[in-house]
């Protein structure tokens, strides 16, 4: 486990330079945004009469330390945790969710393969592919909240603060709309993965000695097709994210999603660049978690760099 | 001059050719091709002949049923859907076809760089996308617009920048593993040039490899592109479906369901022609798949 342990170090030091590497990028983004207003990543101040871009008689790396710093002022530190909180709740729950599902019509379709039951879960894993997430979300949203009455029309809110169970009933819509997109999304290649490891030399011997099919498939395909898993898995933080923005969109849920629309014309410098910060070590968390079960699945992987 | 027909010889016409032939025979090919020229259709040249109120704002007809009228009935502003549904597809399929293109150009260039030129162009560029494949696009395409201004320029730029690593990565691999094939080591052996190497040996042998990834980012930019204009990041003028559900998603609540099934249901048709489309080109390229059942 040693070598786990130096590997992890080398890709969270790696990760930690992107990190820097983003932060530099979005503060000289916001910092010569050519908009009317004269303001930087650091707001305006008042100089007499006119407003003028703060600090920016400071040189700019000090200007940048300054703003980087300045993520842990409470009050910015409150705002980006309130809003990555939520986001990062749907993000693990709905991913959770969509692993234990796509794994299992993935192997559903790999023992089947072949079969009219195959063929029917692709087609409805393709078809649910092609459907833009907000207008699953949507369809969702007029189904159960409008005709049948069933579930709340909006995601959990802070505000009328919602007592202890209706936490997860406002969260049923969100997490089923991104677990459906996933799902469709993951479905293929899980049973790729699941398919090549089925037709292995030694899922072959394991059948002629007459193990139980499903045991074959829990003990000898599910660990093998587990690396393909693993990277669909990581890779797929990003369209994760994307489907996100949508879905927090429709169901008004006040997440990192919403408030990225928000930065829209709006020009919002204060919190701005700590949300697209918070963005990415979100996704690089992502990355590095995959990349961590990746090593220990396979301990070739931390030699190979 | 005629040719004597031999029982058991081929035409050695231009559908002859194996590939052609494969691709024309596959019913998956014609759907798909039939279903793209639909929307193409549908969106470019349905507006030139039917613009039956399609921009005038009368809300003292708004959410009309469908009628002979207006066959799909109006929208919340009185407007025609139908009119409108077909102008609203221009945007995602011109939209996504450039950003498509320009990112398997761009990711494919860089891929059959890197693959070629290997050490460190290669490790800089691999590096480089995968930074970048962390990024989500629709977080770049906002970010961008907060930075530039709302516009179609910006999107589809903002979408090639994070888009091409994909392309890239694919690229790169088959690059690699067409270099160090005998007739590709031998031709360089005898002093063909980079140019030539990439032009006569590795580019046609990439072919599959560009369709299946045009394909991908086809599909990629045309759902990336649906949630930013959902969200409101424009996508230029004029409209497009995804901003239709955005404007009429309260009529959900009044019961003109179909104002917001129908943009979705054409976003589904659109991402499935292009997908059957690539698909049936890129197993018609495949020797190994069975192409009898088309």
């Amino acid at each position: 486990m040693r070598g786990v342990g130096l590997y992890l170090l080398g890709r969270v030091m790696q990760g930690l330079l992107v990190l820097i590497f983003v932060s530099m990028l979005t503060f000289l983004a916001l910092n010569f945004l050519p908009v009317y207003a004269p303001s930087n990543a650091m707001g305006t101040v008042a100089s007499g009469v006119v407003s003028e871009p703060a600090f920016i008689h400071l040189a700019l790396p000090v200007q940048y330390l300054r703003w980087i710093t300045g993520l842990l002022a409470p009050k910015n530190l409150k705002t980006v945790l309130a809003l990555t909180v939520p986001t990062l709740a749907l993000l693990t729950i709905s991913g959770a969710i969509s692993l234990v599902v796509a794994l299992t019509l993935a192997s559903i379709q790999a023992r089947f393969r072949g079969r009219l039951i195959d063929r029917m879960l692709g087609t409805l894993a393709y078809a649910l592919y092609t459907l833009p997430a907000f207008w699953v979300g949507l369809m969702l949203l007029w189904v159960f909240a409008d005709v049948l009455l069933w579930l709340p029309a909006t995601g959990p809110q802070p505000v009328p603060s919602t007592g202890l169970f209706d936490w997860p009933m406002h969260m049923i819509l969100p997490v089923a709309t991104m677990v459906i997109t996933t799902v469709a999304s993951w479905a293929n290649q899980f049973r790729s993965a699941m398919e090549a490891a089925l037709v292995s030399d030694y899922v072959r011997t394991a059948r002629a000695k007459g193990v139980h099919e499903g045991r074959i498939l829990r003990r000898h395909v599910l660990r093998p097709a587990s690396l393909p898993v693993i990277t669909a898995v990581g890779m797929s933080l990003p369209t994760m994210f994307n489907n996100l923005v949508g879905v927090e969109v429709v169901f008004v849920m006040s997440g990192l999603g919403g408030a990225i629309t928000g930065m829209i014309g709006e020009l919002q410098y204060g919190v701005s660049g700590y949300l697209v910060l918070a963005i990415a070590a979100i996704t690089f968390a992502g990355s590095l978690f995959a990349d961590v079960l990746y090593a220990m699945a396979d301990p070739r992987i931390q030699f190979a760099g | 001059m005629t040719v004597l027909p031999i029982a058991g010889s081929h035409d050695s016409g231009p559908i002859s050719h194996p590939i052609r032939r494969r691709m024309i025979t596959s019913g998956v090919f014609w759907l798909g091709l039939g279903l793209l020229l639909f929307l193409v259709l549908f969106s470019f040249l349905g507006p030139r002949y039917y613009q039956k109120d399609v921009n005038t704002v009368n809300v003292a007809r708004a959410l009309l049923p469908p009628s002979w009228t207006f066959p799909l009935g109006t929208d919340v502003l009185g407007e025609n859907e139908l009119g409108r549904l077909m102008i609203g597809g221009q945007v995602p399929i011109i939209a996504g076809f450039v950003a498509a293109l320009a990112a398997t150009v761009l990711g494919g260039c860089i891929g059959i760089v890197a693959g070629l030129r290997g050490k460190t162009s290669d490790v800089i560029a691999m590096r480089t996308a995968d930074a970048i494949l962390g990024v989500p696009q629709v977080v770049a395409i906002v970010v961008a617009e907060t930075i530039f201004h709302i516009g179609s320029t910006v999107t589809i730029i903002a979408f090639v920048l994070t888009a091409w690593p994909v392309t890239a990565r694919l690229v790169r691999a088959e690059t690699i593993s067409l270099r160090i094939q005998p007739f590709v080591e031998a031709a360089h052996a005898t002093g063909t040039r980079w140019m030539g190497l990439i032009w006569r040996h590795i580019l046609p042998n990439l072919i599959d490899s560009f369709v299946a990834t045009f394909t991908t980012q086809f599909t990629n930019a045309i759902l990336v592109f649906a949630v930013t204009s959902f969200i409101g990041a424009g996508l230029g003028p004029p409209w497009n479906w995804a901003t239709m559900i955005n404007a009429n998603k309260d009529a959900l609540l009044s019961g003109q369901w179909w104002l917001i099934v129908l943009p979705g249901l054409l976003f589904a048709v659109l991402v499935t022609a292009v997908y059957l489309l690539g698909e049936s080109i890129r197993s018609a390229f495949d020797p190994h798949t069975d192409h009898r059942g088309g």
